[in-house]
C-alpha cells in the first residue's frame, strides 16, 4: 500500500476518537441536568464545574483530531 | 480570497526583515496580533482605573468584573495562600481571552491557534508551578507523587504513573487550547467555502450553520480561556497545598 | 421604597468618608504601581532571553545544538521566576 493511502486510512481511523468525546459530554450534561432537577437551588453553584467538565471531555476528543492531523501532515 | 481553509494560519512578515545571527526575528502578523491584544488589555484596565468612582461607569465596571471573576476563582480553587500569584493568573487569563476573541474578527489571525504559542505558555506555567512547589516544600514536594492510603505492593507502579501524569500536564494544557482554536477556525472556513460553492440556491443552509458555529466559537473562546486559567489554579493548589 | 432611601443614606455616608480621609493612594503612588508592574515584566522576560542567548552562544562553541539552548532556557526561566516571586512577596508584605 502506498504512503498516501495509508495516511488517509490512518487519519480516518483516528477520527473515531470523537465518538468518545460525544459520549463523555452527554454523560456530563445529563448528570448535571438530573442533579439540577433534584436540587434546583444548588444548581447555579455547580455551573463552573459543568463548564470545566465539558471542556476537559471535549479536549480528549480533540486530542484524537490532533493525531489525525499529525498523521496527515507530518509523515 | 483564500480558497484553502488552512491559509488563515500562515505566518507572514510585516515590514523589514530582521535577522540576528541567522535567526529570523522580523515582525510578523502573529507578533502584531499579540501586541494588539496586550495593548487592548492595558487600555481597558487603564481606562477602568483612572477615576475611582464609587458607582462604577463602563470601563471600571468591566475591569471590576474581570478582577472579581479571577479573584473568586483563585480563592475557590487555591485558597488564600495563592494571593501573591494573582497577577500571574490574571495576565494569563486576560491574554488568552483577548487573543481568542480577537481571532473571531474577520480577516484576523488567531495567535493561540499555533501550537508553539500555547506550548510555550504551558511550559512556562509548568516550570513556574514546579519552582513554587520546590520553594515552598523543599524536597518534600516529591511527596506529591506518593499518595497516601496506597498498599506498599502497588507503590512503585503508582509513583511511575503519577510522575507520567504530572509530566503530561503542560502537554495537555497546550494541546487542548491549540486543538480547540484550530479546529473551530478550520470548520468556520470550510463551511464558508461550502456557502460559495453551493451558490444562490443552496447557499443558505451552510450559511445558517456558519452563523450558529460563529456563536459557538465565541463561547468556546471564553470557555477555553477559563479552563486554561482554572487548570493553572488547580496545579498551583497542588503545589502550594500538597493534596490536603 | 424603603430599600432605596436606605441605599441613598449609605451612599452618602460612604462618599463623606471617602472625602474626609485624604486620598489614601494619591496619584503619585498610582503611577508607581504601573512602573513596578513594567519592572517585574521586563525582569522576567530579560532573564529568559539572557538564558537562551547564553545557551545559544555556548552551543555555537561546543556544537551541541539544540540541547544547551533548551537547558539554558529552563535555567533562565527558573531564575526569572525566582526573582519575580521574591519581588512579589516583598510587594505583598509592604501593603
Amino acid at each position: 500500500m502506498e504512503l498516501e493511502a495509508a495516511k488517509m486510512i490512518g487519519a480516518g481511523l483516528a477520527a473515531i476518537a470523537l465518538a468518545g468525546a460525544g459520549v463523555g459530554i452527554g454523560i456530563i450534561f445529563g448528570n448535571y441536568l438530573s442533579g439540577a432537577m433534584r436540587n434546583p437551588s444548588a444548581a447555579q453553584k455547580q455551573f463552573p464545574n459543568l463548564l470545566l467538565g465539558f471542556a476537559l471531555a471535549e479536549a480528549t476528543g480533540l486530542f484524537g483530531l490532533v493525531i489525525a492531523l499529525i498523521i496527515l501532515f507530518a509523515f | 480570497m483564500a480558497t484553502n481553509p488552512m491559509r488563515q494560519f500562515e505566518v507572514y512578515r510585516i515590514g523589514p526583515e530582521i535577522k540576528i545571527a541567522g535567526v529570523d526575528l522580523s515582525f510578523t502578523n502573529a507578533s502584531f496580533f499579540m501586541l494588539f491584544s496586550a495593548v487592548a488589555i492595558c487600555a481597558v484596565l487603564f481606562l477602568g482605573t483612572k477615576e475611582k468612582k464609587l458607582i462604577p461607569d463602563k470601563f471600571q465596571l468591566i475591569s471590576e468584573i474581570f478582577y472579581n471573576f479571577i479573584a473568586k476563582m483563585i480563592n475557590d480553587t487555591a485558597g488564600s495562600k495563592a494571593k501573591p500569584y494573582f497577577p500571574f493568573i490574571f495576565s494569563l487569563f486576560m491574554f488568552v481571552l483577548f487573543c481568542n476573541m480577537l481571532g473571531m474578527l474577520p480577516y484576523s489571525f488567531t495567535v493561540t491557534s499555533h501550537i508553539i504559542v500555547t506550548l510555550l505558555m504551558a511550559i512556562f506555567i509548568f516550570i513556574a508551578v514546579t519552582v513554587i512547589g520546590f520553594l515552598k516544600h523543599g524536597f518534600g514536594y516529591l511527596k506529591l507523587f506518593v499518595p497516601n492510603g496506597v498498599p506498599i505492593v502497588l507503590l512503585p507502579l503508582i509513583t511511575v504513573i503519577e510522575i507520567i501524569s504530572y509530566l503530561s500536564r503542560p502537554v495537555s494544557l497546550a494541546v487542548r487550547l491549540f486543538a480547540n482554536m484550530m479546529a473551530g477556525h478550520t470548520m468556520l472556513k470550510v463551511f464558508g467555502g461550502f456557502v460559495i460553492s453551493l451558490g444562490m440556491l443552496g447557499g443558505w443552509l451552510p450559511l445558517s450553520f456558519s452563523v450558529a458555529l460563529t456563536g459557538l466559537e465565541i463561547l468556546v473562546a471564553f470557555l477555553q480561556a477559563y479552563v486554561f486559567a482554572i487548570l493553572t489554579c488547580i496545579y498551583l493548589n497542588d503545589a502550594l497545598n500538597l493534596h490536603h | 421604597m424603603a430599600n432605596f432611601n436606605d441605599f441613598k443614606t449609605r451612599l452618602k455616608i460612604a462618599k463623606d468618608k471617602l472625602k474626609n480621609n485624604p486620598n489614601n493612594i494619591n496619584s503619585n503612588r498610582n503611577s508607581s504601581f504601573m512602573g513596578s508592574a513594567f519592572k517585574l515584566g521586563t525582569e522576567l522576560v530579560a532573564a529568559v532571553v539572557v538564558g537562551t542567548i547564553i545557551g545559544f552562544i555556548l552551543d555555537s562553541w561546543f556544537d551541541t545544538k539544540p540541547w544547551l539552548i533548551i537547558l539554558f532556557f529552563f535555567l533562565g526561566s527558573v531564575a526569572g521566576i525566582l526573582n519575580v516571586i521574591k519581588v512579589a512577596k516583598r510587594m505583598q508584605e509592604k501593603e
